[in-house]
């Protein structure tokens, strides 16, 4: 929702300018929809947003597309042209490092793992029964899904803290889950979607996405400010891209993920039990990222015929495994 | 002029905004480049099929068909509902009536064939002109810009603030100082690790994938 009313507010600056006699000027209204209007008129650029689409026309490099005609770093200070083209830098050197690429998304991913081991230091060896349970089943449900890809092997950590109940996921195959989220979940089945999830996430790109929100809100920010616009109007959307993930995104991992986790030969009622379970948990009252009814999603999702042996038989395993029973 | 300044900004946005996230568009014919490590060539368009080989890092590959061909999500920059709209609005200020979103524009494939029984994962590939940046000094780089840039709050290493691009199953993620060592030393023992047969045995056991 939140890129749609981004891309609704350019759309309506577009439309705005093009009135204005601007549209083509800048080469706007693409006849086939292209991604990048001003790709053709400004040089290089293709449609996909190649790495420097500027390039060519403006003389610089990759690292620093502007160089040449800017003189060195846009640090916004300069007055009239200077400023007015630092701000053009600025947008173009957000576009190439949110470019991200498999490499890229890993290097983002390990640096907020390693955030998150500065915040939970205390974690399960790669040996440890339980963390090679957790490996198995999220390999397994990778093998269901697009991303199967990753730059390196999946980096499966289990955070040995029984008091907290989470799991998150990071760009580039990274997935955390708590020994209190384990101790949480009755079930395989259940760890499956919650393994799912982050799978979903990881594979809908949401990590990057919300990267690219945020750097988006910070431009729409400044092109705002000395625009006279209302501060509410934008502060709405911006607060919109600095809030993290939002329910648009939580529902589409949600139903990814048990679309996963159903895949993979999991039973989707073990996804609904866990939300369930989870919002009487937290009450809903950790933030706004979460939709009110996240089981709607879910029940979409046609669900396999899981044969009631089978199912003992995972939540047999799950028991000895992470209970010792 | 103010104006002028102004749009440049918002056209900008808008320009580096709209592309797909996750995977690159390919099409039959075209020549990519294995971004991973180790990119498994399997018999089957499916991660449970038998692997054939690997791929190493850099590699060209030549592209033959398209394989599980799915519509990017609405939260992708270019899904059909994004595109859609963008069309809409782009024909109503043009004065023109909006014109069909061509499927290829917002559909990817998960898999991609590259040879007789040989098939890929397509998240691993990228084009001739993204493989450059595919080395990690450069993306270290470009992380670290992020960081300190425009992304700050979220990604400073020494703040313990929540993290935009992470977030928990049960809440938002939350992050201390950056314990790299840590991490590496994790990445370092999870590489390599991966025991197809065992994992085999694991579905096998609990009827999952290919025994479900």
């Amino acid at each position: 929702m939140k890129n749609l009313i981004y891309i609704l507010a350019i759309t309506l600056f577009c439309n705005f300018a093009h009135a204005q006699g601007l549209g083509n000027l800048l080469g706007g209204g693409n006849k086939d929809g292209g991604a990048n209007p001003l790709g053709n008129l400004l040089g290089s650029g293709n449609k996909d947003g190649g790495a420097n689409p500027l390039g060519n026309l403006l003389g610089g490099d990759k690292k620093n597309p502007l160089g040449g005609m800017l003189g060195g770093k846009s640090d916004g200070k300069k007055g009239g042209m200077g400023n007015f083209m630092s701000v053009i830098g600025e947008s173009l050197e957000a576009m190439e490092n949110t470019n991200l690429g498999p490499v890229g998304k890993f290097m983002l991913g390990r640096k907020l793992s390693a955030m998150v081991i500065g915040r939970y230091p205390k974690l399960l060896k790669n040996s440890d029964v339980r963390v090679q349970y957790v490996r198995n089943i999220t390999l397994t449900i990778l093998g269901t899904s697009r991303y199967y890809g990753n730059y390196k092997d999946p980096v499966i950590i289990v955070i040995d803290d029984d008091k907290l109940v989470n799991a998150f996921a990071a760009p580039g195959g990274f997935i955390f889950i708590s020994t209190g989220m384990l101790k949480f979940l009755e079930n395989e089945d259940e760890l499956a979607f919650v393994l799912a999830h982050e799978i979903g996430h990881i594979e809908l790109d949401h990590g990057l996405n919300a990267v690219i929100q945020k750097t988006s809100g910070d431009m729409f920010k400044k092109g705002a400010s000395g625009m006279g616009m209302s501060d509410s109007f934008f502060g709405g959307m911006i607060d919109f891209a600095e809030n993290g993930y939002g329910k648009d995104l939580e529902m589409e991992a949600d139903g990814r993920g048990a679309m996963l986790a159903v895949q993979a030969g999991y039973d989707l009622n073990s996804a609904l039990n866990v939300i369930k379970k989870l919002e009487k948990r937290t009450g809903n009252k950790h933030g706004t990222g979460y939709p009110k009814d996240r089981t709607a999603v879910i029940k979409k999702v046609t669900n396999l015929n899981i044969p009631s042996d089978i199912f003992e038989l995972r939540k047999k395993r799950f028991q000895k495994i992470i209970y010792g029973k | 002029m103010r104006y002028l300044n102004q749009f440049f900004i918002i056209v900008f946005g808008m320009f580096y905004s709209f592309k797909a996230l996750a995977f690159e568009k390919v099409s039959v014919g075209s020549t990519m480049y294995n971004a991973c490590k180790s990119l498994h060539v399997h018999e089957k368009p499916t991660a449970f099929s038998n692997k054939i080989k690997t791929i190493t890092f850099g590699k060209q590959i030549k592209i033959k068909g398209l394989e599980r061909q799915f519509e990017l999500p609405d939260s992708d920059f270019s899904s059909k509902k994004s595109l859609t709209l963008r069309e809409e609005s782009n024909a109503s200020g043009a004065d023109r009536d909006p014109q069909p979103i061509d499927p290829k524009e917002y559909t990817r494939a998960a898999w991609v064939k590259i040879g007789e029984g040989q098939f890929v994962s397509n998240s691993c590939l990228v084009s001739k002109g993204n493989l450059d940046g595919q080395n990690e000094k450069t993306a270290q780089e470009k992380v670290d810009k992020i960081a300190s840039g425009k992304a700050k709050r979220n990604f400073s290493e020494d703040e313990s603030g929540d993290m935009t691009a992470m977030r928990g199953a049960a809440g938002k993620a939350k992050g201390g100082p950056a314990d790299y060592k840590t991490i590496d030393n994790f990445i370092t023992n999870s590489q390599g690790k991966i025991d197809f047969i065992k994992i085999m045995d694991f579905r096998k056991s609990g009827r999952l994938g290919e025994f479900k």
